[in-house]
């Protein structure tokens, strides 16, 4: 049996669900990349988070229907991707992959994509979505002399000449310069807002901290959290936590921080100091007053173990 | 389904792959017109036979050329990650077997012409400009065989490409001047049973087609249902197997 994921707050279970995952597996001879998985996204921005290998990228392959499930059931909009084609019509997935058609033009490789959902009006549809993701004026130039970030902008544009209800994207941000990030997620965030189911995948909170309002958090396969962007935060924050900090008089520092119960344990070498802490966040605010009053002038503050892989492990452990 | 065909067609006939399959394939002709040269003057029917025993003589060419040409018309989509935005379109699956059947077995058709345009240039130098035309009689049905089969066995298989060659080398080749299975089974034996309904099939031909008999109707009905076979079984793949 299961351990449920960490349901943190009232986001957990969107009521208007379009994308419906319910009791899903995925495994590959001995490897199991998708176990017991039953999740559903709704309209807005929703972000899924975890490490490499986590098996985001096969989640998000199950709901478009690129790979079927070994056990459970996808729906999309009420249908079953994978045995009504309709479907893909509302339905747009980017890939990870940086691969494209490069022989083709942008502009070919986004009116392919209109062509082949049998758009009313493709070549307005492509002029369109190019536009939206400000490629026009490259849109003669073959997909081969692109940068990364100007492909990823092409999958995109791709993806959004379907004009698709469902919007599911797989590390998006992926190449793209400061510049084409803000453009992108300004973009995803207008969708979301009018109404599109956006799935944005990422092993960075930081990006989806940008754009969802929900996150769905994986780890091995499994669903670690899920909830707000505020409420994941919080139980990353609320995390035991170890640092390690370098400072003027750090017998003096690690009696203060003991004393006022923001240190669960101190390992004093030196001048350094090795803190073991429950509550990072009060941590992180008291830490330079109580520096600043014991005049314990702090050199270097370094958090261990503060890959997101760890932090998820750490929910999913405690869930 | 136009455009999908179009598209699988048009990432075939590119680049070296071209190039390198149109080079094979004129090595047919080539020969030809050196037995021409170098052999005693003929004209009229007797030269159209000398060359289309050397066009015959050489047709491993012809297959490895059209195997080359078909073997990844799918294969590479998905080795590119790229068969998501083919397949993730309102099209049923059925429609993506049969574009890629009907693109696979047009690249092949096309070196099925560049063949006998190589071949009809020989024979207009002789006197016996008809050759060229009437080869398309082997090279099209070899055309459809290949390129079906091929595109099957190339989505099938990540090493398609070779267990192809070894179809054309050692199945068609070796094992089938020995083995009637093979030979019943090989698609240049079928292809020659076509040509040789429709022209005079030289001594060679004969040799080679064994234990196949000429037949034009029967030969088209083999390929044509091999090719039916073979998009059917890649529809059923490419429905109910993982795509990526």
């Amino acid at each position: 049996m299961t351990t449920p994921p960490e349901v943190v707050d009232h986001l957990a279970v969107p009521d208007d669900a379009t994308v419906v995952v319910d009791g899903v597996s995925k495994w590959f001879g001995n490897k199991v990349a998708v176990s017991d998985v039953t999740v559903s996204f709704g309209p807005g921005v929703s972000g899924l988070l975890g490490p490499n290998g986590a098996g985001k990228t096969t989640l998000l392959r199950l709901v478009v229907g690129l790979q079927h499930p070994s056990r459970g059931a996808i729906s999309v909009l009420g249908r079953d991707v994978q045995r009504d084609p309709s479907v893909q019509r509302d339905l747009a997935l980017v890939p990870e992959a940086p691969n494209v058609h490069t022989h083709l033009t942008a502009r070919q490789f986004v009116r392919l994509s209109a062509n082949l959902h049998q758009l009313d009006d493709p070549a307005a549809a492509t002029e369109q979505a190019l536009a939206t993701v400000e490629l026009t004026a490259d849109a003669d130039r073959r997909l081969g002399t692109f940068s990364k970030g100007m492909r990823q902008r092409a999958k995109v544009a791709s993806a959004l000449v379907v004009d698709p209800q469902v919007l599911i994207l797989d590390e998006p941000l992926n190449g793209a310069d400061p510049v084409q990030r803000a453009a992108l997620i300004a973009l995803f965030t207008t969708l979301g807002d009018a109404g599109r189911t956006v799935i944005v995948s990422s092993h960075v909170l930081s990006e989806v901290d940008r754009m969802a309002d929900r996150i769905v958090a994986m780890v091995d396969g499994r669903l670690a959290a899920i909830g707000s962007v505020r409420s994941l935060r919080a139980a990353i924050t609320d995390r035991p936590r170890e640092l390690v900090m370098e400072a003027d008089r750090p017998e003096a520092l690690a009696a203060a921080l003991l004393g006022a119960g923001l240190a669960r344990g101190v390992d004093v070498m030196g001048t350094h100091l090795a803190v073991r802490t429950d509550d990072a966040g009060a941590l992180a605010r008291g830490l330079p007053r109580l520096a600043h009053d014991h005049d314990a002038r702090l050199r270097h503050v370094e958090v261990v173990d503060e890959t997101l892989d760890a932090i998820f492990r750490d929910i999913a452990g405690r869930a | 389904m136009g455009t999908l065909v179009l598209h699988l067609l048009r990432a075939r006939l590119r680049g070296w792959r071209l190039v390198g399959a149109a080079a094979l394939v004129l090595f047919q002709p080539a020969v030809a017109m050196l037995s021409i040269l170098t052999g005693p003057s003929l004209t009229g029917d007797l030269a159209a036979e000398r060359i289309m025993t050397s066009v015959i003589g050489t047709g491993v060419f012809l297959g490895t050329a059209m195997v080359m040409m078909s073997a990844s018309t799918l294969r590479d989509e998905r080795d590119d990650h790229t068969i998501g935005y083919l397949a993730l379109t309102p099209m049923p699956r059925w429609k993506l077997a049969v574009a890629t059947a009907v693109a696979a077995v047009a690249a092949c058709i096309t070196l099925a012409l560049v063949s006998s345009i190589g071949i009809g240039i020989v024979g207009l130098l002789v006197g016996a400009g008809s050759v060229g035309i009437e080869s398309l009689a082997y090279t099209v049905p070899a055309a459809i065989g290949y390129g079906s089969v091929s595109a099957l066995v190339g989505y099938l298989a990540p090493r398609g490409l070779l267990v192809m060659l070894f179809y054309v080398f050692v199945w068609e080749g070796l094992a089938g001047t020995l083995v009637p299975l093979a030979g019943n089974t090989s698609l240049q034996r079928i292809s020659l049973s076509v040509y040789g309904a429709v022209a005079e099939l030289p001594n060679i031909g004969m040799e080679i087609m064994s234990p196949l008999v000429v037949g034009a109707g029967g030969g088209m009905a083999k390929l044509l249902v091999t090719a039916l076979v073979a998009t059917v079984v890649l529809w059923q793949f490419l429905a109910r197997r993982d795509l990526v």
